[in-house]
């Protein structure tokens, strides 16, 4: 389906965004944005199997095929997420014990899935090792987008509990935008998540909308079709 | 009859062919996730341990004592384990120059919002509370996490209470009757925090002879070696 120049795969992960467009990876993207070290430690979690998921499927894409496709698939992502388990248990304890269970549930997350079926596994090794980082950075900016703007809205701060994932010259990173006492419990709450999230891709399609009403000549990359389907990779 | 078995066997060796890949996949996997956990294992001890000193350290004032509070703990008797609400655990000892000042008794209330709130209860010698902390719940954010010490002085109130100078009935939310406060919107959570941690006072004043009768024959223990070594 995606074809492999360099160009649309930067379009396809930024732009035609796996959680914006497909919406894959929705539950952490719900469960973790709710403050932006969480956020953005899940992310460099996600980044980091989904980098390592692409590059192995494609080394071994020639062997495997068939019935055997998907569990190998799987195999590999668990083994990625268990290592990058244990190694955020090394150096961000803390913070591995307020994500809880969204870091061994990276396993599940059908955005990595999909990627290795769809990308990696018909893909060559460099191609499919840019094609997760860019993937990764598009899921990333996303769930750090929304983050951001819940822990503003939420407890009136951002950057709260950085020093969890950056150390102790981290602490004082955190800046108060309202009052000190401000709180809004909607948008700590998931509930609050599902809105702000639609209210993105709602920006996504309008900018969408004003750069498909210019004129061809005017168009940029960024104009590929929209396809909004919920793609699971096909089952062999 | 011949086309048959050239199916069957074709259909067999592939089947082969996949066990042998998913075997091969399956024990490289484990391979490479057998080597990050042994290499990895010291250090997530070592993470282990900090984070939870982090709790045992916020319960009483550094100040307040000079022993190593992670390992020098006591044993919890069975038959009390379902007052605290616990599955196993054991108390933690603070003391000052070989002195005993106080224990650190964990519990768990069952009865919050949302599963378990995990408490560690720090007491004085004489029955009062040196401080109560929340060390893990899943309680609304927002609302029923107020026990969280940076979020609300709440928990502070428990500070320097005890059986003799806080009634029994008293032992309750304000909404019960009782001298604590509830947080606005819950009620629940700070319900199931008062009753285990009077509980937890009840606990302490039913194992307290235990605990000093059992220090003393160690600390008479480590008396008489001096003074057999004075001999």
């Amino acid at each position: 389906m995606p074809n492999g120049s360099y160009k649309s795969i930067l379009s396809n992960g930024i732009w035609e965004n796996q959680g914006l467009v497909q919406f894959l990876g929705l539950c952490p993207l719900i469960a973790v944005s709710d403050s932006v070290v969480k956020a953005l430690g899940l992310s460099l979690a996600t980044m980091f199997v989904l980098l390592f998921s692409n590059v192995t499927v494609s080394l071994i894409k020639k062997r495997v095929s068939g019935i055997v496709k998907i569990p190998i698939f799987i195999i590999i992502i668990a083994t990625f997420t268990t290592s990058i388990e244990l190694l955020m248990k090394v150096f961000t304890y803390e913070l591995y014990m307020l994500l809880g269970i969204f870091v061994p549930l990276i396993v599940v997350n059908g955005l990595i899935l999909n990627r290795a079926e769809i990308f990696a596994c018909k893909n060559n090794v460099i191609k499919s090792a840019f094609d997760g980082l860019i993937v990764g950075i598009g899921f990333s900016s996303v769930l750090i987008a929304l983050s951001a703007v819940r822990e503003i809205l939420s407890v009136g701060k951002i950057f709260v509990n950085m020093n969890l994932l950056f150390g102790s010259a981290a602490v004082d990173w955190n800046i108060t935008i309202f009052s000190e006492g401000y709180s809004f419990l909607l948008f700590m709450l998931p509930p609050g998540a599902f809105i702000l999230l639609g209210l993105l891709i709602a920006l996504k399609n309008l900018i969408n909308g004003k750069v498909n009403s210019l004129s061809d000549g005017e168009r940029s990359f960024l104009t590929k079709e929209t396809k909004r389907v919920r793609t699971t990779g096909p089952v062999a | 009859m011949s086309n048959k078995k050239k199916g069957q066997l074709m259909f067999s060796s592939s089947i082969w062919k996949n066990i042998a890949i998913l075997g091969i996949v399956a024990l490289i996997s484990g391979i490479i996730v057998f080597t990050t956990y042994s290499k990895t294992k010291g250090y997530i001890a070592k993470s282990e341990s900090r984070y939870a000193k982090r709790f045992l350290f916020q319960v009483v004032p550094s100040a307040n004592y000079n022993n190593d509070i992670l390992i020098d703990t006591i044993n919890i008797p069975k038959k009390y384990f379902s007052m605290l609400g616990i599955k196993s655990g054991e108390n933690h000892l603070v003391k000052m120059n070989g002195k005993l000042i106080s224990i650190i008794v964990p519990s768990i209330a069952h009865d919050g919002y949302n599963g378990k709130i995990k408490l560690l209860v720090g007491i004085n010698l004489d029955g009062s509370i040196v401080s109560v902390r929340a060390i893990s719940h899943k309680e609304t954010p927002g609302l029923g996490d107020k026990m969280e010490v940076d979020k609300s002085d709440w928990v502070l109130n428990f500070n320097k209470k005890s059986l003799k100078n806080l009634d029994s009935k008293l032992w309750k939310v304000k909404k019960d009757g009782g001298y604590f406060d509830q947080f606005t919107g819950a009620t629940i959570t700070p319900r199931a925090i008062v009753k285990k941690v009077h509980e937890t006072l009840k606990y302490y004043e039913m194992d307290k002879s235990r605990i000093i009768k059992e220090l003393d024959v160690f600390n008479e223990n480590e008396e008489s070696n001096i003074f057999g070594g004075v001999d």
